[in-house]
């Protein structure tokens, strides 16, 4: 137990990260910023290739809704993982709870934040569409549309929520509890919505036949590689935070037991 | 080791201690408000922690009155696991805070009562009387408690925490505002209350009180444990050092 | 002692407090005594408008003041410290949020009949004994949803600094389902219809989620308050 916090020993990273001696500061998450750019390049690589699908594969215009169907290859890969993404907070945040490891709670945040993202993209795409066949950027008479407005801002306050809470194992512990209320408020929208009629939504027939089936596996496959690196980019950077301040603490301690 | 003098200092005795704290830390972000401190106190004892401002005594009495939670270790208190076992030890235990915990709106009789009902206190404005009255409060029970100064508050909270006659005291600076003639009976409480088999546990930077109402005493610095022993030698070596000074 | 019995002595007590003062009963009122005004200002009463929006006044009034009574549920003079005196007790903590649920519900009650009483008077408004009685139900238990909700939240937010717009800032959201069955319901009340089953089951099911939410949750809610609640 030479580890202690009154008389620290020089210390290189690595030591640093060694969570298990205790009063050792609680640094973990891997190391950060690893096989970033590789993950950046495969993701500008598979945009690009769901985007030539879309123009050389897909059929230009479906029944009903003509050409501007054409913008559901943003919108529905970005619809799913968004709420891929926000089932990831909740199950997060029960971690959180069950594990009292702030950890947990950085894996929520960015979670949130590349469910944050979707979810705009949901917004600007329906919006965009909803120009296309209404004639009008924002209707609120449509269901679909307005839930995924009002779960956005559900997940901006979850952001609005972080921010103001400084201490960290209490942030981690209250927005976990919200995380789980969050989804908690969000699923019975879901069905009400299904409930309470499609709205001006394009019914799910319109979007069949094999090639807008590859092309639409593709987006997927395109939109993962993207929310998950904002993920990655997100989760990377709290952990780089979390470990300056932790050590910002250290040399000041360190300062204090000299004087 | 402090540590393992106290793993084995209830066994030594032959009785088990009330409350046993066993290298416990907790930390606030990457700063540990308490790194690995172990002590115990005995039926029977009243043992004081010492330490100035931010040494870490608040922090270990609001986790053994269950209201936080260590990070790392072990704590038993009245023979129970905390947090495990944390509904049964409130029971148990009666805690002082810088707080009286009474409304500011109610009586303060009403206020007593409450707390005497949702321990399970048999008559609980009965108790409520008896204990006003010890405390010098007889004239103010149907007073509201915002009338009361500050020295009769800190008064009116030790009532509360006597209410349901605790097995284990936890006091947390319980001489503030107090006068002397507040002092000598926080003094004599906690005495009587060691005398019939209990434990108490008094954390204060006030030296005079700890060494006249404390058996054994320890200084906690930075979190941590420097020193041990019998109340008066603990205080004399607190002074000296001025590590008690705010 | 029963769960039951000490939330019998947790609510008297709450009801006790709240009777000398009437503080959260007179910010309530207040509030939704402005809103309407508000509303009178900025809407033409007896016009064909208003009967479109009659329910979304009544429901964004009721909204305000609720949350001025959920936000004092744990933040009212010295609330967070006595809460702290109820967490020291041998009380279960389900007993305490369950407690403090009926008592903020029993005083968002109080304020909804007189401001519903207002909101009739300054729109010229008259409803039948059926609609009033669909009125009453919707108010009941979409209320009940939002006490549910808001005390779990107020709990989590009551330590934090700048508590009371955060409180807003994430009930507001999370409400946004709710608020607008209940407005949709008592649209219809208006008009003279029964509302749909689904209205009823969504606020239903609201209700039951997030009670059973705050049951569960309220412990790691006020865990580690830290010095100084």
């Amino acid at each position: 137990m030479n580890n202690s916090t009154a008389s620290p020993t020089p210390t290189n990273g690595a030591d640093l990260a060694d969570g298990s001696v205790p009063g050792a500061l609680p640094l973990t998450g891997g190391s950060p910023g690893r096989l970033f750019l590789p993950h950046a390049l495969i993701t500008v690589a598979a945009l690009a290739f769901m985007n030539w699908l879309i123009i050389e594969h897909a059929p230009f215009g479906v029944k009903q809704i003509g050409a501007s169907y054409l913008i559901a290859f943003y919108h529905v890969p970005s619809a799913i993982l968004m709420g891929v993404a926000y089932t990831l907070v909740f199950a997060a945040g029960i971690m959180v709870l069950l594990t009292k490891s702030v950890e947990w709670d950085r894996r929520a945040r960015a979670a949130a934040a590349a469910g944050l993202l979707a979810n705009g993209i949901v917004l600007v795409t329906g919006s965009v569409w909803g120009k296309a066949a209404w004639n009008l950027w924002w209707n609120f008479q449509d269901p679909r549309l307005t839930t995924s407005a009002v779960i956005f801002l559900i997940y901006l306050a979850y952001f609005v929520l972080s921010r103001g809470i400084e201490d960290e194992a209490k942030r981690a512990r209250i927005c976990a509890i919200y995380g789980i209320l969050a989804l908690l408020a969000y699923m019975p929208v879901k069905y009400a919505v299904e409930w309470f009629g499609q709205g001006s939504h394009p019914p799910k027939v319109a979007m069949d036949g094999a090639q807008i089936r590859d092309t639409l596996n593709a987006g997927l496959l395109a939109f993962f590689f993207l929310y998950s690196l904002l993920y990655r980019w997100k989760y990377d950077l709290d952990t780089l935070r979390e470990r300056s301040d932790a050590a910002l603490a250290r040399v000041r301690r360190l300062e204090d037991s000299r004087s | 080791m402090t540590a393992d003098v106290h793993a084995n200092a209830g066994r030594a005795v032959g009785v088990q201690p009330t409350v046993r704290v066993h290298r416990v830390w907790k930390r606030f972000g990457s700063r540990d408000a308490l790194a690995g401190v172990s002590l115990s106190v005995a039926p029977g004892e009243c043992v004081a922690l010492l330490g100035r401002n931010g040494s870490g005594k608040t922090t270990l009495v609001r986790i053994l009155a269950t209201l936080d939670t260590a990070s790392e270790g072990e704590i038993d208190v009245a023979g129970l696991s905390l947090p495990r076992e944390e509904t049964a030890v409130r029971g148990k235990i009666g805690v002082v805070l810088d707080h009286s915990f009474l409304p500011r709106d109610l009586r303060l009789e009403e206020g007593l009562r409450f707390y005497g009902e949702l321990y399970g206190v048999p008559s609980p404005l009965e108790r409520a009387r008896v204990l006003a009255a010890k405390f010098g409060l007889g004239t103010r029970l149907t007073d509201p408690v915002r009338t009361l100064s500050r020295g009769m508050a800190q008064r009116a909270s030790l009532c509360r925490a006597l209410m349901h006659d605790p097995p284990v005291l936890l006091l947390d600076e319980p001489s503030t505002a107090l006068d002397a003639d507040g002092c000598r009976l926080l003094v004599q409480t906690i005495r009587e209350h060691a005398a019939r088999g209990r434990s108490v546990l008094l954390v204060t930077h006030d030296l005079p009180l700890a060494a006249a109402a404390a058996d054994r005493a320890l200084l906690l610095r930075k979190g941590k444990v420097v020193a041990e022993g019998a109340a008066a030698g603990v205080c004399a070596q607190a002074e000296s050092e001025g590590s008690v000074a705010a | 002692m029963t769960s039951f019995r000490a939330w019998r002595v947790l609510v008297a007590w709450d009801f006790t407090r709240e009777m000398r003062r009437k503080n959260t009963l007179v910010a309530m009122g207040m509030m939704a005594l402005v809103t309407l005004f508000v509303f009178a200002f900025a809407i033409p009463t007896s016009s064909v408008e208003l009967d479109q929006s009659r329910a979304g006044i009544l429901w964004t009034t009721l909204l305000l003041a609720a949350t001025v009574g959920i936000d004092r549920a744990f933040r009212a003079d010295g609330e967070g410290r006595l809460l702290e005196g109820l967490l020291l007790s041998p009380v279960s903590r389900p007993t305490i949020y369950h407690a403090r649920v009926a008592s903020t519900l029993l005083f968002v009650l109080t304020i909804a009949v007189p401001s519903f009483g207002l909101f009739m008077l300054f729109f010229n408004q008259s409803v039948s004994a059926a609609a009033l009685g669909w009125i009453a139900l919707t108010a009941l238990a979409t209320l009940f949803g939002f006490v549910t909700l808001g005390v779990l939240l107020s709990s989590l937010t009551f330590s934090v600094r700048g508590g009371d717009v955060l409180l807003r800032v994430v009930l507001f959201p999370l409400l946004v389902p709710i608020f607008a069955t209940a407005v949709d319901a008592t649209s219809r009340a208006f008009d003279g219809g029964a509302p749909d089953a689904r209205h009823a089951g969504l606020i239903l099911a609201f209700d039951l989620t997030f009670l059973g939410a705050g049951h569960l949750l309220f412990d790691h809610g006020v865990k580690d308050l830290g010095p100084q609640g």
